[in-house]
């Protein structure tokens, strides 16, 4: 038993933390020690009373959050172990996969119910063809397909094959473009060979009820090949160099100009204050020299843009043809009627008071033709070139000045050394005298004061 | 996996099988929780903190040596994050520190009772929280290691990195300060008997 009090041993026993023989004596020092007892006691409530603190817990989705960061770093760390705990990983990932196989499936509808379904109505002679399908998307929408190459949708290629590839009326069906789309879910597309390329659809009931209730047209519009042979096509070329030398330059576009024989319409060349050269030629080329016209040039100096224009003249030529045959038919009629006098005197005088002015009209045609046939025959290019803001001739000669300047400096630093060193043997020599002498003299005087 | 004990379950996770931290997540994340929201009276930053230890002991699993006592190495984790974070981020938060310390921060707490507090649903707990709050960190965590996780003193010894006497005399100051401060408070609401 302890003598002394056992206030230190107090919390160690209320916790069972001392050895049997400690645990004895504090109890028997205890049970005669009212001190130690009351102490034991009121340390035994603060044990209590501190377990009225809350004991919070945390929410049911942290395992969750924890088991998630442990599989990120896991997988950043490359270290998932598969075998582990497959189900836990590859449940969510089959999840996902056929979410994504789901989302690509209904993305892909609309071009899977696209593709063709249609029957020929009529073989032999391609007047009409059918095509029914169903729109998904909204009607409004714009489609392309291709009639030509076989290469996008199951409808172009049929159209293809019927078509064998050869030109409507002429004129090569490469592409078609749905300008605009009528009708709701549905529509049926008629192809008529004996438009001039022209493809009219309409938007109905399915073709499986061709009931003809049509509800509005689709005009479908072939867009011709920019460069399509056969076609009138006015092509315009604008091309911006920065070169190093303009005169030279100059004379390149001349002599490329002349060498795919073409021709210059018109041509400048200048120069500004700091002596910069610059110039534009406008020169016309033959139409299947246009693309090596606008590389060559493009070769002369560094190109700042380059740009391409292309106007289709087709229609407005085929009408002046037209207006231009129809206006010779009515001069041949009119002028035959005079020849054969088979008109009454006053008859004549007005045909010929009208043929003037229809004589004027077919000269008018003419020009108006002649013009398209030149613009087309020979594409407009025009150079734009100018030398750049530092100039290299002006560059040249600042570092042939600066070369001098150098130059010049270093033969100066050379003639003054050379006028240096005489003064400075000079200066060495008198000083060495000088020198010698300062000795001497103190030689003397300290054998004259020895003594 | 409910059938087996820390260590074996450690072993288990060591080999990759990864439901057994479902099983230590089950047992310990509370007591973890606990012991850290005591210390820093801050939900969130408790929450961290655990989230943080254990992601430690799976960084650390490799290096589980089973020769202990798996709750020893798990308090000693939480015992260092805490201590890490409570170094780096004491100037900005009013955890509490010494008496001094947590009397100035008091002054500039809200009269308003904050969410962390509302855990705290009566009187009595408000007070005991009080009174905990004065005490040196160190006396606190042996304390609470004793007190609500039951530790023996040679276990919260090398937790805290102390030799056993300190531990027997951390303990019985932190004791010993209650008394002096909660009695008082005690008396008068009549919770005494002694």
């Amino acid at each position: 038993m302890y003598k002394r009090h056992v206030l230190k041993e107090l919390s160690a026993y209320l916790d069972d933390q001392l050895s049997d023989k400690e645990k004895l004596a504090v109890y028997n020092h205890l049970s005669e020690c009212k001190t130690c007892a009351e102490e034991l006691a009121k340390l035994r409530l603060v044990s209590e009373k501190i377990k009225t603190l809350p004991e919070p817990s945390l929410k049911e989705d942290f395992d969750a959050s924890i088991m998630s960061e442990i599989l990120r770093q896991e997988l950043e760390g490359g270290r998932v172990n598969m075998k582990t705990r497959p189900l836990a990983i590859l449940v969510p990932s089959g999840v996902i996969v056929g979410i994504l196989f789901l989302i690509v499936a209904v993305g892909m509808q609309p071009f899977i119910k696209r593709s063709y379904q249609g029957k020929p109505v009529s073989s032999g002679r391609i007047d009409k063809y059918f095509y029914s399908t169903t729109l998904n998307s909204p009607v409004s929408e714009t489609s392309y397909w291709d009639l030509g190459d076989q290469k996008q949708l199951g409808f172009g290629k049929s159209v293809s094959r019927r078509f064998g590839g050869k030109p409507i009326n002429g004129l090569a069906v490469d592409e078609a473009k749905v300008l605009a789309l009528g009708g709701k879910e549905s529509f049926r597309a008629e192809y008529d060979g004996s438009a001039f390329g022209m493809v009219r659809a309409t938007a109905s009931t399915p073709y499986n009820e061709p009931t003809g209730q049509e509800t509005s047209v689709i005009v479908i519009q072939p867009i011709l090949p920019a460069t399509g042979q056969g076609q009138m096509i006015i092509r315009i070329g604008n091309i911006s160099l920065e070169v190093e030398n303009g005169q030279n330059t100059y004379q390149q576009a001349l002599q490329i100009s002349q060498e795919l024989g073409g021709f210059i319409s018109n041509s400048s060349f200048y120069k500004d204050r700091e002596g910069r050269e610059a110039g534009t030629i406008t020169m016309r080329i033959p139409k299947e020299k246009f693309d090596t016209a606008l590389d060559k040039l493009s070769k002369l100096g560094k190109v700042e843009g380059v740009n391409s224009t292309s106007q289709d003249v087709s229609q407005e030529y085929a009408n002046l043809k037209a207006q231009l045959d129809a206006k010779i038919i009515v001069y041949n009629k009119m002028l035959d009627a005079l020849k054969e006098r088979k008109v009454t005197i006053p008859e004549a005088v007005r045909i010929e008071r009208e043929l003037a002015p229809i004589v004027s009209e077919i000269e008018t045609l003419k020009n108006r033709i002649e013009y398209l046939n030149n613009q087309v025959a020979f594409t407009t290019v025009t150079l734009n070139f100018h030398e750049p803001e530092v100039s290299a001739k002006v560059l040249n000669e600042t570092k042939r000045i600066i070369k001098e300047m150098l130059l010049t400096t270093s033969i100066n630093a050379i003639k003054l050394f050379a006028k240096a060193v005489p003064v400075a043997l000079a200066l060495i020599f008198w000083l060495v005298v000088v020198g010698v002498a300062v000795l001497v003299i103190k030689y003397l005087f300290g054998r004259l004061f020895r003594r | 996996m409910q059938n087996l004990n820390d260590n074996e379950l450690m072993l288990k996770y060591q080999q990759g099988e990864y439901r057994a931290m479902d099983e230590l997540l089950r047992r310990y994340k509370n007591p973890v929780y606990r012991f850290v929201f005591r210390l820093s009276l801050n939900m969130a930053e408790a929450q961290d903190i655990t989230q943080e230890v254990f992601l430690r002991v799976h960084k650390n699993r490799m290096s589980y040596q089973p020769s202990g006592k798996f709750s020893t190495w798990i308090f000693s984790i939480a015992h260092n994050v805490f201590i890490s974070r409570w170094r780096r981020q004491r100037r900005f938060l009013p955890w509490p520190t010494k008496n001094k310390d947590s009397e100035e921060l008091a002054e500039f707490a809200s009269p308003d009772p904050s969410p962390d507090e509302t855990v705290y649903t009566d009187e009595l707990s408000g007070i005991v929280r009080d009174c905990v709050k004065t005490l040196p960190l160190l006396q606190r965590e042996a304390l609470f290691l004793r007190e609500f996780e039951k530790l023996d003193y040679d276990e919260i010894a090398r937790i805290l990195k102390k030799s056993l006497g300190t531990v027997k005399t951390l303990i019985h100051r932190a004791r010993l300060n209650l008394k002096e401060k909660l009695l008082p408070f005690i008396k008068e609401t009549g919770g005494c008997n002694v």
